[in-house]
């Protein structure tokens, strides 16, 4: 596993290209999901085992909520699966990196996202496959708290530990705001931890951009399926878009740019 | 699995599912290890308990959770296996549709999806409970085969067929207990390509599931009218067989316990626009309503689709438009 430093750097690296992306396309990027989920996803790829992309028993990682997908390929980037050419085709005509991850193993995307809530019922699959085949490797789920509204997240939760699937962890990016505002606002959902514990899951509840913590709390295993509760800040690090709903989807503009450029950077202390 | 001279009449006692389930998928899994069922919570109605019992490693139970089995299904059928969805077709083509185009369409799952109770078959159950729209829904997802079967014997040949596809299939019941028979021998079914009962030049009539017995009914009666009809089994509706069209008929009829909005008659309206000469097509299903709920007969009887009905409007259309 990388050290701490190797990995916070890793991490400013991976800000740093995804504010390219966004700069690069006209259409607009999903930036607030995929800022509050960049340290989950590089402690992650940290975390997880994968030897190689087409290792049958390679952990997965599950990106439910396909908006965090500035996240996947920066993580993918950062950890030799997709090149630099390869994101600076984000959003262009024929692209294979859309606005929404789209399978493709060789480059280590393991699930279509954009249509919210489906990633989990998805996972469900693929762990019952691997324990039938007697493999020891693990699946994380990363899951947005907005997206909790879809109703098949529930069926989903409620068939991992009826399964007894302890090779699933359930992670919820939880930024607190949805496309239309925040969620206590849109549909309001207190207490996921006690929920996720009603449904039988081993449950903590962490500061999601805290990679300390993350990598603590990621290889734990329990009895029951496990789930963390990942407190996070949409668009963190990035003044003028955090706690501001227009930061799920929007462009950027050269100026503004150099502003979150200048503050990701003064975040780390350079 | 072998075709061997089927025994219809207990297939047919079985109804589809449970000749396909009870009878069909016990041999094809004794066969290969990688078929899993999925039922949300349907195992019972479906015939599934003989399978359940004897391989409960690969039976999964989803509860009453159509959109979650299908996601699970796909994560399955990218590791490697065959999954095979069982639930009411109203549910697995309606309140997953979503799910369906995801993984069997989007992300190209090999799934096999099975929706019993089909059409009007649930009677009493009511409207919430008919699946009329299902052909229509599912024809629209790229990639994805539609396979509605005439008999009990047909749905285990479809089952075997589906097994081997390369990619997902929906295959339509609707025919429950004592089911009526329309092979009483073997014939070479394949996905894909319809089969001709019946020969005739005056009338082609192309049926799928439970119409085409009617179908040969219907052909009976209007031979006694004068009137020769062809009578052709579309059981797949996707990708629909274009090469049995009769040029020589002057008039096609489609004939389907579905919707006549995007089923068979739809389908079949996309491949005569492109024939010439183009016969006129006349569409025999249910007219865009919801029906008054009763008795299948009551049901039938609404939608136009009794033997007798079926003649009358065919008499009548050819009474209206004679050639010159």
């Amino acid at each position: 596993m990388a050290d701490l430093g190797v990995l916070k750097s890793q991490c400013k690296e991976m800000k740093l290209k995804a504010l390219e992306m966004a700069l690069s396309t006209s259409f607009g990027a999903h930036i607030g999901g995929g800022f509050s989920a960049m340290e989950i996803m590089a402690a992650l790829y940290a975390v997880a085992d994968i030897p190689s992309l087409s290792e049958p028993s390679r952990d997965r990682v599950i990106l439910s909520k396909g908006h965090g997908v500035l996240a996947l390929y920066t993580a993918l980037w950062q950890n030799g699966f997709l090149t630099a050419d390869e994101l600076a085709t984000f959003e262009t005509d024929g692209t294979q990196f859309h606005g929404h991850p789209h399978r493709n193993l060789a480059k280590g995307i393991e699930f279509s996202g954009g249509s919210l809530g489906l990633g989990i019922s998805y996972a469900v699959g693929v762990a019952l496959a691997c324990r039938k085949r007697n493999y020891s490797n693990h699946i994380y789920v990363v899951v947005g708290d907005g997206e909790m509204n879809e109703g098949i997240v529930w069926e989903a939760l409620m068939s991992i530990v009826h399964f007894g699937l302890n090779n699933v962890t359930i992670i919820v990016d939880k930024n607190g705001y949805q496309l239309d505002g925040p969620t206590e606002e849109v549909m309001s959902l207190p207490a996921i931890d006690e929920k996720l514990r009603s449904f039988g899951y081993d449950v903590s509840v962490i500061n999601g951009h805290s990679i300390e913590l993350l990598l603590d709390e990621l290889p734990k295993r329990g009895a029951t399926p496990r789930a963390i509760v990942a407190n996070t800040v949409k668009a963190n690090g990035i003044s003028f878009l955090q706690h501001n709903k227009l930061s799920h989807q929007c462009t950027m503009t050269r100026k503004k740019y150099q502003q979150a450029v200048d503050e990701i950077i003064t975040s780390y202390g350079d | 699995m072998e075709t061997e001279k089927p025994n219809t009449k207990l297939l047919s006692m079985l109804g589809m599912a449970g000749s396909m389930f009870g009878v069909g998928l016990m041999s094809l899994a004794a066969e290969r290890d990688d078929i899993i069922v999925l039922s949300a919570d349907m195992s019972t109605p479906a015939g599934l308990d003989k399978f359940k019992a004897s391989y409960p490693d690969r039976f999964i139970n989803v509860g009453i959770a159509e959109q979650n089995m299908i996601g699970i299904a796909a994560g399955l059928a990218d590791e490697g296996y065959v999954p095979v969805c069982v639930a009411q077709a109203c549910f697995i083509s309606m309140r997953a549709f979503e799910q369906v185009r995801q993984f069997a369409g989007y992300m190209n799952g090999r799934i096999i999806l099975v929706g019993i109770g089909a059409g009007l078959s649930l009677q009493y159950m009511g409207n919430t409970h008919f699946a009329i729209e299902d052909m229509a829904l599912m024809r629209t997802i790229p990639g994805m085969t539609v396979v509605s079967p005439c008999d009990a014997y047909e749905a285990i040949m479809t089952l075997t067929a589906a097994i081997s596809s390369p990619g997902p299939v929906y295959i339509r019941l609707n025919a429950g207990l004592g089911s009526p028979v329309v092979y009483n021998e073997p014939y070479k079914f394949i996905i894909g390509k319809a089969h001709q009962l019946m020969d005739g030049d005056d009338v082609q009539i192309i049926a799928t599931g439970s119409m085409v017995h009617v179908a040969l009914q219907v052909a009976d009666d209007l031979s006694a009218r004068g009137v020769n009809a062809n009578v052709v089994n579309m059981h797949t509706i996707k990708p629909i067989d274009d090469s049995i069209v009769n040029c020589r008929a002057r008039l096609a009829v489609t004939i389907e316990e579905h919707s006549v909005i995007g089923g068979l008659g739809s389908a079949m309206a996309e491949v005569l626009i492109n024939t010439c000469p183009q016969p006129r097509l006349l569409t025999i299903g249910v007219d865009d309503r919801f029906l008054q709920v009763g008795s299948y007969n009551y049901l039938l009887e609404q939608a136009g689709l009794t033997v007798e009905q079926i003649v009358r409007t065919i008499m009548k259309e050819l009474t209206d438009n004679k050639p010159d």
